[in-house]
């Protein structure tokens, strides 16, 4: 235990000193109600002074500045951990990479090659692991994927280009990915030690259980897949949906028969939903529950650095909505909705197919 | 050759139809560094000859993946044309070079499949090995009968003799085929009405199904012999692949070389960036180029631009001085001192350049330390064995090596050897003191010069009161001599005088009040802060003085070191005393001669940079024509 608290100290102060950022609840409802003049001292609040003061020119600018301001903290984080930790944190944080990756690669869908690596892609700074400039100057799919493979994600360009040569669609060829960075997610937590493993994977198994039935829900109901097509683009399995659960569930022809299928312990959680964006709503505030408890109970755990990153992440994408609303000047209402769809259940069931 | 050159700020306006050729001309010019344009964008709106740009952008990448992928290195000493292309020119060119990467992307996607099959089949043919002592059809084992159940899978080795014995009662057999790091490869076979109990067993015994692949449907030799024929066939369509991608690169190869130089020629252009705007038919470049250069610019410009051209330059105003660049000339044997100035920064346009005050002073100290003449010796010559891009370091290890030898002779030093020639100085443990006395007022000597230097930076950047009051200023100077002087009259006299302390005092509280002045807190935390940095200014000039005192203790230690050395062998024999003596002065030079290096370095950029230079200023990057940042595809 002593070493564990003397390993652990500073990392432990700065996910303190940084947590005192994070916005409480009736702080994030009025974030969705002030006008934009108002919102300097909660934006101070959260860490973003400059934001309040004036506001980037662009929508690009304004994920740019957030997701450096993400980035920041989270290279702050790593240095105060061990390589297996830094590891699994960098890996999660590579989910913007991925989403720099899957747009140059709708490009090459799209048979485009016009997209500037600074106008168009995050620049992830210290975390970039790929050289976006040589995929970006790639002619075509089969290109890409070759340039891939001699790349940092070689492991996820094999499975990629199976996908691409049986379907041809960008739709597969993406779940791909997904599927495969989850599953090397699922890797690195269980390359963890102890008590750290223990409370990481208790948070990244229930944020997958939500990545799971949601992207279920909509493969089957709304993409149209087949069970097994569905099943098989799926993340490794979550704490209460296991890949049986999973498979069982991936056989209904309906949502209700889908909700009526599910563990009891997350039907209870579930019950009084009935479209895909609630229940999206309802499985991101359990693991915003579960990411609360661990940054409050546990103390010199890494888990609080990655429950700290999650919950930060949620507030950076709540933050980007409201501002991102007043720049394109939206209405209050579709600003709402934007950072919390809950509030609108008639708008979120417009949305649905 | 202390300050980086003077730099004039130049405007060329021009017609946009000759922007091409002012590409061309200022990039093959060399001296000139565009400079975005700040303030006259509003009236300059228009972005000029972007799908120029993207022709050439797209016809790059194009060109850079042909020259990996066919493993040409272009010609770069043939001359590049005299006339950049047009845009029909460049369009052409763009869609020759992006047709023939698809020819070339083909063959790599070919490349890519053989490899993959090749792949699979040396797969199975490891996959065959384990059932080549079979002597039976293998499609056997895949079929599914109707009364007979025949199983192929792996088992831990230790569970071969229960589980044979086991499935014995029920009917079943169990075939050994191989095994390998302590799994058994196994065919168990019985009826198929018994299957429901085998299972279990199955299961207790750590039993694992291999399913065998399609292509084992005969025997295993037949199976072989056809994976063998497989290879060969892949391999002969690899090598025709190879054939095809070479004559490719035969015929393609000068079309290739001249598509450089036209691209070279093109390049000018897209390294104006956001220095280049336009409105209409004019269009206005700016940047920055060295004073000296600016006739020969106007008359590169008229005589080769078919239309009117005006260039206009004015000296860097104040309020731009961070953005001039600064372009640093150095002769080749400064060029390694001055990487390892930039290893710390690149001074501002207006900053001290420090490389021959860091040449000078790191030569100095090096030889002080390591004062041999034998192994200064060594370390000049070593040099001129160094092979490629290490020769690069050559003339700071010689200058190194002449400074080594020079001290060697003032210390009567060669190989450790002290007594071989009389010293012209001091043997430096005949008098240690004297040595350390030394090496404090080189120490002094080097931060007044340092002081002196950050002082002079700060003038010209118009920084007066920190020029005077700050603690790397005057005051901060005096009080450091006070300190020396007060100590230097304790030392001698037993006191100091009225004059010191006032000057002490007096230099102590214009820093200590320029610091409270320059503090934005509440009074309370002002103090604290002032105090604790008065403090740190004071205990910093004394610690940093002190420092020095290791330029004497390296030299001493040197000797001591070939103390050392002579000592160990001389309990040896006359060949065991040699070999020691030469494996001892080799250990000296690598291992003492790195902890020198360090060591300088570190005063050197502690002491020393970190007082007075602030190291972020930005290179004179001028435009040229470079076949490598043509084919670098980093950038």
């Amino acid at each position: 235990m002593g070493s564990r608290i003397s390993a652990y100290a500073y990392l432990n102060t700065r996910v303190s000193l940084m947590a005192e950022q994070l916005l409480h609840r009736k702080q994030r409802e009025a974030l969705l109600e002030l006008p934009l003049s108002e919102m300097q001292p909660l934006l101070n609040q959260a860490g973003l002074p400059g934001l309040g003061e004036q506001l980037p020119e662009s929508p690009a600018d304004l994920e740019q500045v957030l997701a450096s301001t993400l980035i920041n903290e989270s290279i702050t984080l790593m240095r105060c951990m061990n390589s297996d930790e830094r590891n699994f944190i960098r890996h999660w944080m590579r989910r913007l990479e991925l989403i720099n990756l899957k747009s140059i690669l709708r490009t090459k869908f799209a048979g485009l090659q016009k997209i500037s690596q600074e106008q168009d892609l995050l620049d992830l700074g210290e975390l970039a692991s790929l050289n976006q400039q040589v995929l970006i100057n790639t002619d075509s799919v089969e290109e890409f994927l070759r340039q891939l493979k001699s790349s940092s994600y070689s492991n996820m360009a094999s499975p990629a280009r199976k996908a691409f040569e049986e379907h041809r669609s960008l739709f597969d060829v993406e779940a791909t990915l997904d599927a495969n960075y989850y599953a090397q997610l699922k890797r690195l937590a269980g390359a963890l030690k102890d008590a750290h493993k223990e409370q990481v994977s208790q948070l990244l198994l229930s944020w997958l259980d939500k990545v799971n039935l949601v992207s279920l829900l909509r493969f089957r109901f709304v993409y149209g897949l087949s069970p097994p097509h569905a099943y098989f683009l799926l993340a490794p399995g979550g704490r209460l949906l296991s890949l049986n659960a999973l498979q069982q569930l991936a056989q209904q022809n309906s949502l209700t028969e889908v909700m009526k299928q599910l563990p009891p312990a997350l039907y209870q959680q579930l019950a009084d939903t009935d479209n895909i964006a609630e229940i999206e709503q309802h499985m991101q505030q359990l693991v915003r529950t579960l990411a609360n408890r661990i940054l409050r109970k546990q103390r010199f755990n890494m888990a609080r650095a990655y429950a700290y990153l999650y919950l930060r992440e949620q507030q950076i994408q709540l933050i980007h909505a409201v501002l991102k609303g007043h720049l394109l000047g939206l209405s209050p209402e579709l600003i709402q909705f934007c950072g919390d769809p809950l509030a609108h259940p008639a708008l979120a069931r417009r949305e649905q197919p | 050759m202390f300050t980086p050159a003077p730099m004039y700020h130049v405007g060329i306006s021009l017609l946009s139809e000759d922007l091409t050729q002012a590409g061309l001309l200022l990039a093959r010019f060399g001296y000139f560094a565009p400079d975005p344009l700040r303030e006259e964008t509003a009236h300059l709106p228009e972005t000029p000859q972007q799908s120029y740009t993207d022709s050439f952008q797209s016809a790059r990448s194009h060109l850079q993946k042909i020259l990996g992928f066919l493993k040409i290195r272009p010609d770069i000493c043939q001359p590049i044309p005299e006339q950049a292309p047009g845009l029909e020119e460049l369009q052409a060119l763009e869609t020759w070079l992006a047709q023939t990467w698809q020819q070339c992307s083909a063959c790599a996607e070919s490349a890519r499949h053989y490899e993959e099959k090749l792949a699979d089949v040396k797969s199975l043919e490891n996959l065959l090995h384990s059932y080549q002592n079979l002597d039976l059809d293998l499609g056997m084992l895949r079929r599914d009968y109707r009364f007979l159940n025949i199983l192929t899978g792996t088992i831990p080795q230790e569970n071969r003799t229960r589980l044979r014995e086991a499935i014995a009662m029920i009917g079943y057999t169990l075939t050994e085929i191989s095994h390998h790091q302590g799994l058994l490869h196994v065919v168990i076979a019985g009826l198929k009405e018994k299957e429901p109990s085998l299972a279990t067993v199955l299961k207790a015994a750590d039993f694992h199904t291999l399913e065998l692949p399609e292509e084992f449907s005969d025997h295993p030799s037949k199976v072989a012999d056809h994976l063998r024929e497989q290879e060969h066939r892949i391999l002969q369509e690899q090598r025709h692949l190879h054939r095809e991608i070479e004559e490719k690169a035969k015929t393609y190869d000068d079309r290739l070389n001249q598509a450089t130089r036209t691209l070279l020629a093109a390049s000018g252009l897209s390294q104006f960036g956001s220095s280049l705007r336009s409105r209409g038919g004019l269009a206005h470049i700016s940047g920055w180029i060295p004073v000296h250069q600016i006739e020969p610019l106007k008359t590169a410009l008229e005589k080769g631009l078919p239309g009117p051209v005006i260039v206009e330059h004015r000296q860097p105003e104040t309020r731009e001085q961070q953005h001039v660049p600064s372009c640093l000339q150095h002769s080749a044997w400064l060029q390694p001192f001055a990487a390892l100035v930039r290893n710390f920064g690149v001074p501002r346009y207006s900053e001290i350049d420090p490389t021959w005050f860091f040449a000078i002073s790191f030569i100095t100290m090096f030889g002080m330390m390591f004062g041999d003449v034998g192994h200064g010796a060594v370390i000049f010559l070593t040099p001129w064995l160094l092979p490629g891009k290490l020769r690069m370091i050559r003339p700071v290890m010689m200058a190194a090596g002449l400074s080594s030898m020079l001290f060697g002779i003032l210390y009567g030093s060669i190989f450790g050897y002290e007594h071989l020639f009389p010293a012209v100085w001091i043997a430096p443990l005949s008098d240690p003191v004297l040595m350390l006395k030394v090496a404090f007022f080189w120490g002094v000597g080097f931060i007044l010069m340092a002081s002196m230097l950050t002082i002079r930076n700060n003038l010209v950047e118009n920084h007066f009161a920190r020029a005077l009051f700050d603690s790397q200023g005057v005051a901060g100077l005096l009080l450091y001599l006070s300190i020396l002087s007060g100590g230097w009259q304790w030392l001698e006299q037993g006191s100091v005088g009225i004059l010191n302390q006032a000057l002490f005092l007096g230099s102590l509280a214009v820093v200590l009040g320029y610091k409270w002045k320059e503090q934005d807190a509440p009074p309370g935390e002002r103090l604290l802060v002032v105090i604790i940095e008065g403090f740190e200014t004071f205990m910093n000039y004394i610690s940093n003085t002190l420092s020095f005192l290791r330029v004497a203790a390296f030299g001493l230690n040197h000797v001591a070191l070939a103390i050392a050395v002579f000592a160990l062998a001389d309990m040896l024999g006359t060949t065991g005393h040699w070999i020691t003596v030469v494996l001892g002065n080799l250990f000296i030079l690598v291992l003492e001669g790195a902890i020198v290096v360090i060591q300088v370095l570190r005063l050197e950029y502690y002491e020393g940079f970190s007082r007075f230079f602030r190291g972020d200023g930005h290179e004179f990057q001028p435009m040229r024509l470079s076949a490598s940042d043509l084919l670098n595809t980093k950038t």
